[in-house]
């Protein structure tokens, strides 16, 4: 038996929440699993969080998710008596009127039993008794009603000292090693209102902390900070650092930073990787890497020239709401390159270019000058070739037309 | 639309009427014949716009007449300076006067008439020759000098016709230079693979005689062959000049290009000893194989012409012979059927017909793969109404599989032919005549019931997105299979259900087999479709769920 938990849970809880570089997560869900075989309580509302998907944990460990099974879970955990249980099914919406009444202690007695491991330096109790003060859990443990309070100043006074609690404890937990702080640099960033002030600058003290830490996920969060301070270059490294200690959220990133050569050598074998492994972690952000990677297949930078995969890449990008790559998907479309050749659809996309694309320009240039998917303008299409740079295919193209005396531009 | 225009003959004037023509003109209308000889020029052109019927080549050395308007300015010259000559020895006071005044110059005036004469006489006789006898000409005789062995040179009308169908199928012209992918046709021909320099030659020249200044520009491409021989062809202005240039610079890349006289052009050209000869080769050969494997690279860019759709969604369009090879043997190893597709970029014809896609089910050694060419439709992402399959051992499907990655269409002797019918196919000769019944639609107010098979009962407590997951976990197992079903409230006997599961053997075994059933008191029917493409089971599912209109076309009634 551990200090807090029971030996498979306190390793599990060092796998999944104190120790993210080491990268067994897996192990630790394995543990928890067995622990659940076992009748751990603990370790059911464990894993229940495990299975709410990665913003309950890190995307990093790729915990398949099961909201249905996780939800089981937590009620069994309350039901057989996990006071961590209790507190993380009220937090996760799991308790309910039939739950409460049917749980073996109250939540305040849970509460206190969380408080007093958390008192005793348990890192995720830490974490649970922060957070029952920054989500407002308190007055519903507490049994708190309006009635307890004689005026809307105590009511305030009251959730003003109670909210306020929550930075002390999340900064303990952090300081123990628990990852998942986040709440925190909530707290700061956006303070409750009406009761406290934000205290923005106080966020990223928060993040520099958990990066100094060498926290894969407080690297990611402080990289973005330095990121929208215009601090770019800082900013790749961090990402570069939280990337290689395995936080996906960062993948695009890294990635980017090495495709850019801003802070580390160009790379674009390194950039494809980490591209692909962005699309492929359990992350939602995947329309720029799939963007940046169809990009590198139609070019065949960093990896071999598909255009099947490019074209793959790209259309999902957009069809996901990313933006559309306009000259590739129109390159795509006019050559015939991944997907079948559509003139129109091509032009669809290559109309909407409004910088200066050479390339561009000249498909749009052959197409007027063809009337492949608009109607034939060769006036309209040497302009366009006119505008697509001094390239040996422009100029082959530009030679098929002529201007007559009259100033027309006809076929040769 | 090939059009009439192109493909009916149109009158032109044909040499030699043409040049008879415009003698006539130029007699009856002296200079004032020069506007209308031009005007006819040009209709002649325009009359023969796939470049002229007798050959480039016969057009150049025929043009060469009007050398003989040189010729004659020279005879007129040469005898107007005799006759003088001969007409102030008659006037002995006259004749004193002129040797006092130009003394020795008087004596040059017939050597310089005599002169002229033999000028006009050869120029007469060089555009004579080139026009009348083609073998002799001089444009003839520089095509044999740029054949390896010049002496064992095909007959005239041979080595014409060679350039000439290079020149019309690859050509671009540049004022009167004409750049094929073989041969450059100027004032004399070059052979692009001896090509080892291009010097461009603008000069302009300005010559003051009393108020007037005249001003004499030249414009010039000058060709340096490998045995350091020039060809050299007049232009009209720069505009063709830095064309030709250009174009050049596309046919032959690896060749020298720069200024004439400058130091790369006497390089090149006046280089006598054979060690920087023989290092100027050197340099040409490596920037030739530069070039060549950059044109290497690109045609292995276009090369990736084709997609192929894995059975998992995965694409690629880097497809090679063991490609296919492996996905025909896939089956042996995986003991299940390998659906894939190639989907061309731009569909291409056989056959008599367009094709954009193959769809094959490999079976491996054990089984018959089919292959399905579906025909194109004509509009880019609309499917084909029309296609031919057929049952074939995997040696064959590599064989057809191979030609359509070329661009090749097997004989469709013996391939059955297909019409589409909504999601399937079915023959196109065969099949059951008239109309057949289709499925009946899930009743819009029904209540849903979900059955999966291995969990115990069904149930009413379910989202689409558990439908969703249940159809993306069938298997091949006895025991995996999913009801969607409903029954009416009033009358629990009637009910519809939307069924499917995965064939586990025969033909369509790895399939999905979708079924519609319709249950009432008097009797049952089922209605089949067979699809490889869980994607396409999920739409009709969740068309049916959401009551969008589940499509039933593709559905065949089944016996029970």
């Amino acid at each position: 038996m551990g200090r807090f938990f029971s030996d498979p849970v306190e390793q599990a809880l060092k796998y999944i929440y104190y120790d993210l570089r080491a990268g067994r997560g897996q192990e630790g869900f394995q543990l928890l699993q067995q622990a659940v075989q076992d009748g751990d309580a603990d370790a059911c509302c464990l894993l229940a969080r495990c299975l709410y998907g990665p913003e309950y944990t890190w995307p990093g460990h790729k915990f398949p998710q099961d909201e249905q099974a996780g939800d089981a879970l937590m009620r069994r955990s309350v039901l057989e008596g996990s006071a961590i249980g209790a507190l993380l099914s009220l937090r996760c919406g799991v308790m309910d009127r039939q739950l409460a009444q049917s749980m073996p202690m109250t939540l305040q007695e849970a509460f206190d039993t969380v408080l007093d491991k958390a008192e005793h330096g348990e890192p995720l109790c830490q974490m649970i008794v922060g957070n029952a003060y920054y989500w407002g859990d308190f007055p519903e443990i507490q049994g708190k009603t309006r009635e307890d309070f004689g005026s809307d100043d105590a009511v305030q006074s009251y959730l003003r000292e109670n909210y306020a609690k929550c930075e002390d404890w999340l900064w303990k937990s952090m300081r123990s090693g628990n990852s998942g702080g986040v709440n925190l640099a909530n707290f700061y960033r956006e303070g409750k209102p009406g009761l406290i002030p934000p205290r923005p600058e106080r966020a990223v003290e928060v993040y520099r902390y958990g990066a100094e830490q060498g926290d894969p996920a407080y690297l990611f969060y402080y990289a973005n900070e330095l990121y929208d301070q215009g601090k770019k270059g800082e900013a790749f490294g961090f990402y570069r650092n939280a990337a290689e200690a395995g936080e996906p959220r960062a993948f695009f990133w890294a990635g980017y930073s090495y495709e850019l050569g801003d802070g580390v050598p160009k790379d674009n074998v390194q950039a494809a990787q980490y591209y692909q492994q962005a699309l492929s972690a359990p992350i939602q952000e995947k329309v720029n890497p799939a963007n940046r990677l169809g990009m590198f297949y139609y070019d065949g930078h960093g990896v071999e020239r598909d255009y099947a995969k490019a074209f793959q890449l790209l259309k999902w990008a957009e069809d996901h709401g990313g933006p559309a790559m306009l000259y590739y998907l129109g390159a795509c479309y006019a050559n015939g390159q991944g997907t079948q050749q559509d003139y129109a659809r091509a032009f669809t996309y290559l109309d909407r270019i409004d910088w200066n694309c050479h390339p561009a320009f000249y498909l749009l240039g052959k197409m007027y000058c063809n009337g492949l998917g608009v109607p034939t303008d060769i006036a309209k299409g040497v302009e366009y070739l006119q505008k697509a740079g001094d390239y040996v295919e422009v100029k082959e193209e530009l030679s098929h037309y002529k201007k007559t005396l009259f100033g027309k531009w006809v076929r040769r | 639309m090939e059009s009439k225009e192109t493909s009916k003959k149109r009158f032109y004037l044909k040499w030699p009427w043409n040049v008879l023509v415009y003698i006539i003109l130029v007699v009856l209308l002296r200079i004032f014949a020069i506007p209308v000889i031009l005007l006819i020029m040009w209709w002649n052109k325009k009359q023969q716009p796939d470049g002229p019927e007798e050959g480039y080549c016969l057009q150049r050395i025929r043009g060469r007449l009007t050398g003989l308007i040189w010729a004659a300015l020279c005879l007129a010259g040469g005898g107007l300076a005799i006759w003088f000559f001969l007409a102030v020895q008659t006037m002995p006071y006259e004749m004193e006067r002129l040797k006092e005044e130009i003394s020795f110059g008087y004596y040059l005036i017939p050597v310089a008439g005599a002169a002229a004469i033999l000028v006009g006489l050869f120029l007469a006789y060089r555009s004579l020759r080139d026009a009348l006898a083609p073998e002799k000409s001089a444009l003839a005789q520089s095509i044999r000098d740029q054949l390896p062995y010049p002496d064992e040179a095909p007959p005239v009308k041979e080595l014409f016709a060679m350039v000439d169908q290079d020149l019309k199928t690859n050509g671009q012209w540049c004022g009167k230079l004409g750049v094929g992918r073989e041969w450059v046709l100027g004032d004399e021909v070059s052979s692009i693979s001896r090509i080892r320099g291009v010097f461009s030659r603008e000069e302009h020249h300005t010559r003051r005689a009393g108020k007037r200044t005249q001003a004499v520009h030249i414009y010039e491409i000058w060709i340096v062959d490998d045995r350091r021989k020039r060809q050299v062809t007049s232009l009209r202005s720069r505009k063709e000049l830095e064309e030709a240039m250009d174009c050049l610079r596309r046919r032959a890349p690896a060749a020298v290009f720069g200024v004439y006289d400058s130091r790369e052009y006497k390089d090149l050209v006046y280089t006598e000893e054979d060690e920087q000869q023989y290092a100027q080769e050197r340099a040409y050969r490596q920037r030739q194989a530069q070039f060549e494997e950059q044109e290497r690279k690109e045609q292995e860019r276009l090369a990736q012409n084709q997609v192929l759709t894995l059975p998992d969604g995965s694409v690629t369009s880097r497809i090679t012979g063991d490609t296919i090879y492996q996905m025909l043997r896939q089956p042996d190893e995986t003991g299940e059927p390998a659906p894939f597709q190639l989907v061309p970029g731009v569909p291409f014809q056989g056959q008599g017909h367009t094709f954009s896609r193959l769809a094959c089910l490999a079976g491996g050694a054990a089984q018959p793969t089919r292959i399905l060419m579906e025909e194109y439709s004509g509009t880019p992402g609309t499917p084909g109404q029309y296609a031919w399959t057929r049952d074939v051992s995997a040696g064959e499907a590599e064989e057809v599989l191979q030609g359509w990655l070329r661009g090749e269409i097997p004989s469709l002797e013996n391939w059955t032919k297909m019409e589409r019918s909504g999601r399937t196919w079915q023959p196109l000769d065969g099949g059951s005549a008239g109309a057949a019944a289709t499925p009946p639609q899930p009743h819009p107010d029904w209540p849903w019931l979900l059955t999966v098979g291995g969990n115990s009962g069904s149930t009413s407590d379910f989202g689409w997105s558990d439908v969703e997951k249940a159809l993306r976990a069938l298997n091949q197992e006895a025991d995996s299979y999913l009801i969607l079903e409903q029954k009416d409230p009033q009358s629990p006997e009637t009910c519809w259900f939307l069924q499917c599961a995965v064939a586990r053997q025969g033909p369509d075994q790895g399939s999905y087999s979708v079924e519609i059933g319709f249950t009432t008191p008097d009797g049952s029917r089922l209605w089949e479709w067979v699809t490889p493409d869980v994607q396409e089971v999920i739409n009709d599912f969740s068309d049916a769920y959401y009551h969008r209109g589940l499509d039933v076309s593709g559905f065949r009634e089944a016996e029970i």
